[in-house]
């Protein structure tokens, strides 16, 4: 609704300042053409001076009547640009009006508008970019959720919703429910990972598995692949917890410190770094509370992949380097290495 | 410690050391690296005294990549890794091994750093003249020459004709846990074929003008004949 007075406005006021043009076009040329009596009044008329017009008239009688005839022209064309001034003005108040009912609808920013130094702050366009950066976000926030809500990277069962069922069981029947969890790889028994880690031992004899437990009953497994890598693994029964990856030469023991492992410290070299990160995709993508051991087996398959790491080229542009990198990535599914930025 | 190759790079006729090293540093700038610093391999060479039979030239290599070691390398292949102490050590041994100050060479240069890779751009020299450019590309994350020839290869082909093979020390040793000391060693080969080729170059230019100065080029040469007959 706005919109529409706001046009009609603007072309009213369009037409009206395009007829003042015209209008005074003919005034001047009236005032050019029409005084030819001496130079005196030619000057005069070039200047447009209405009241010193008035005063040239008053020679003879045939200038006189022409000059009434000057002077009625004139006034026409006067009280015409007088009218069509009054449309114009109307209509500038008209938009006036609009233009406030727009300031409405935009809230403050809309005085940013009306800045003076508008060209020089550039408080009005990072605004607008801001405006966009939100609505992106937002964008990219209901996408995100929707594919999160679709594949439930969430390792425990205790939600909110069991949550809330609990609330309600202890006051309907005043006494509290023991909750119980459900049996998921967490709690298994020290004897019972230490058999399945010799299990894997047997299966991947180029991977030598060390168990350790400075951790209490919680094992972390130190493997060694080949001559390529070293990897630490925080088991919590048989859940994988934590993956660091490092270069064959570095070391997870902390100097000074008997049966300290560190799990923190990064690898100083990009490609290990990548790998850590990879590997721990992986323990996502694998993760299966209750099949445990075979979640671990296929993550250790996985893991052993790596053997190639540095001889391997990528699958898909078959160049053994992108961004200086071997490609550090393996497909789950078929163990095939590729870059990070060719992965199918 | 990762697994490093040294290069010579050819000079192409009509051009300065200084303009090729300099075209090598801006490609890789264009490439990405950064500058960490810079670096310096030198050599001294040490001649048996006459109780010593048959005669030795021992070579004494410092790398500022292992600042506080010495590596001494006899010429029937013998590398021994010391502290930098061994150096005034030498000195009291003047008897046995006496140096000779004109045949003292260096690598020296900047340090790059690209993603993994460790490349150096060394200009090799005797004393105060140029004799050519070594590269030396380190490949920090593994530490099994074959594993990640293939690798460097394809990283070296970015900006210097890739070789085709391996230095001729390293083939040896593609499967073994690659050490200090075969960087060493692959520097005190190329020190050795650069002494050659100036040797030759000398004896040449100078054998039918002046009798006295081929007889103070043989010695050098000898010593670079000896060394391929150990390996």
């Amino acid at each position: 609704m706005a919109d529409t007075i706001n046009t009609e406005a603007i072309s009213g006021g369009l037409k009206a300042v395009k007829i003042i043009r015209c209008l005074v076009r003919d005034l001047f040329e009236l005032l050019s053409d029409g005084t030819n009596f001496n130079s005196s009044s030619l000057s005069n008329s070039e200047n447009g001076c209405i009241s010193s017009l008035n005063a040239v008239g008053g020679g003879n009688a045939v200038a006189e009547s022409k000059e009434d005839q000057f002077v009625s022209n004139l006034q026409t064309i006067i009280a015409s640009l007088n009218s069509r001034i009054r449309e114009l003005e109307s209509s500038c108040t008209l938009l006036a009006h609009s233009s406030s009912q727009i300031s409405l609808n935009l809230g403050n920013s809309a005085l940013l508008g009306q800045d003076p130094a508008f060209e020089r702050s550039l408080i009005y366009s990072s605004m607008i970019t801001s405006y966009r950066w939100c609505d992106k976000m937002l964008e990219y926030a209901t996408h995100a959720n929707t594919i999160l809500s679709q594949n439930s990277l969430k390792r425990s069962h205790f939600n909110s919703l069991t949550n809330a069922t609990l609330a309600m069981n202890r006051s309907q029947f005043g006494q509290p429910v023991i909750y119980r969890r459900k049996t998921m790889g967490h709690n298994y028994s020290a004897p019972q990972v230490d058999t399945l880690c010799h299990l894997f031992q047997r299966h991947f004899p180029d991977m030598t598995l060390e168990i350790v437990r400075p951790f209490g009953a919680n094992a972390v497994l130190k493997i060694t692949l080949e001559r390529v890598l070293k990897a630490v693994i925080v088991l919590r029964g048989f859940i994988i917890e934590w993956i660091m990856v490092k270069a064959y030469h570095e070391e997870f023991e902390v100097e000074n410190k008997y049966n300290h492992i560190d799990i923190w410290s990064e690898s100083r070299y990009e490609v290990f770094r990548k790998v850590t990160n990879h590997a721990n995709a992986a323990m996502l993508h694998f993760y299966s509370p209750l099949h445990p051991d075979l979640a671990v087996r296929s993550f250790f398959q996985w893991l052993h992949s790596y053997s190639s790491l540095f001889s391997k080229p990528c699958r898909k542009c078959e160049c053994r380097l992108q961004d200086n990198l071997p490609p550090t990535w393996r497909d789950v599914r078929n163990l095939e290495a590729y870059h990070e930025l060719c992965r199918p | 410690m990762g697994v490093v190759s040294v290069h010579q790079y050819p000079i192409p006729e009509g051009k300065s050391g200084q303009q090729v090293i300099d075209h090598l540093v801006k490609c890789l700038e264009t490439l990405g690296a950064t500058k960490t610093g810079t670096f310096c391999v030198d050599c001294e060479t040490y001649y048996s005294g006459p109780n010593i039979n048959p005669s030795r030239v021992l070579n004494i290599i410092h790398n500022s990549e292992h600042p506080a070691s010495c590596f001494a390398l006899l010429d029937t292949g013998t590398c021994l890794v010391c502290d930098t102490n061994f150096d005034q050590l030498m000195l009291t041994m003047s008897g046995l091994y006496h140096s000779k100050k004109s045949t003292k060479m260096e690598s020296k240069g900047t340090r790059f750093q690209l993603g993994d890779f460790i490349v150096k751009v060394g200009s090799v020299s005797i004393g105060p003249s140029f004799r050519g450019i070594l590269i030396e590309v380190e490949y920090g994350p593994c530490v099994i020459p074959n594993y990640c020839w293939d690798l460097m290869k394809e990283f070296m082909g970015g900006f210097m004709s890739s070789p085709r093979d391996p230095h001729q020390y390293l083939q040896g040793k593609m499967n073994d846990i690659f050490t200090p000391i075969d960087t060493i060693q692959q520097y005190n080969d190329h020190f050795n074929s650069i002494r050659k080729s100036t040797a030759a170059a000398t004896s040449t230019a100078s054998t039918p003008t002046h009798q006295s100065s081929s007889g103070r080029s043989t010695p050098s040469a000898g010593i670079a004949q000896s060394i391929p007959t150990k390996q």
